[in-house]
């Protein structure tokens, strides 16, 4: 079984075309198994990514290229509920969670 | 607007809010084959664009409180692209429970798409993307 997401990339071109990921300090929230966080991720300074859902973060974390691993960390986490630090990102990527 | 009240405060002044979310538009269900693309029907996304109404209130919501101003909208076509028919069907049944296949479509990919023909199935969906400012 194979299937491709959107190797037209024209996700990742409308993202990119919103915002400049240069250097930002970034919060994902519903970020499912990572595959949009993949997408604009090595950009940035920081990625905190989160879902409420244990078992897609964990398929992102195992997902995620060496090269981002000091960049990015993913979190079981509900937004209704966690504590965020006041002030603390630059860009807040929501992904079909609001 | 919790959600949204929270974004608000955890992003600095001027900081940037990217709202992604599939658009009113039920997914197009398509076949290629022999370098044609033939359009089969649509999925069911009621649930989807009953949500978009939601989020788009909320954020509406959010904007005429003025925890957000609204800088840009633009929207775009995201493919998913199925090697075979029941990697699809598959698919749907592992991700989207709750959403159904009409027999007839399944009946109509087989026919264009058999086993071991070269083509692939297309679910092609609007996504709405926004980029909010936070003042």
């Amino acid at each position: 079984m194979a299937v491709v997401h959107d190797p037209e990339h024209a996700e990742t071109r409308v993202i990119h075309e919103l915002i400049d990921f240069s250097g930002t300090d970034v919060l994902e929230v519903g970020c499912g198994d990572g595959r949009l966080t993949r997408r604009y991720a090595a950009r940035t300074r920081s990625v905190l990514a989160l879902d409420p859902d244990a078992a897609a973060i964990e398929q992102a974390r195992a997902s995620l290229p060496e090269q981002l691993r000091h960049t990015v960390s993913f979190q079981v986490a509900d937004i209704t509920s966690l504590e965020l630090p006041p002030a603390a990102f630059d860009v807040v990527v929501c992904s079909y969670s609001l | 607007m919790n959600a949204l009240r929270r974004i608000s405060a955890a992003l600095r002044p001027c900081g940037l809010l990217l709202n992604l979310l599939p658009d009113i538009t039920h997914r197009a269900v398509e076949v290629s084959v022999g370098g044609a693309i033939l359009r089969l029907g649509h999925l069911d996304d009621t649930r989807d664009i009953r949500d978009f109404h939601v989020t788009l209130a909320a954020q509406q919501a959010a904007m005429d409180a003025r925890l957000f101003v609204l800088e840009r909208e633009t929207r775009f076509t995201f493919v998913d692209h199925f090697d075979t028919v029941e990697s699809w069907v598959t698919d749907v049944a592992e991700h989207e429970q709750g959403v159904i296949i009409q027999a007839s479509l399944v009946a109509r990919a087989h026919e264009l798409l058999p086993p071991g023909a070269a083509g692939e199935v297309r679910i092609s969906r609007q996504f709405y993307a926004a980029r909010l400012w936070r003042p």
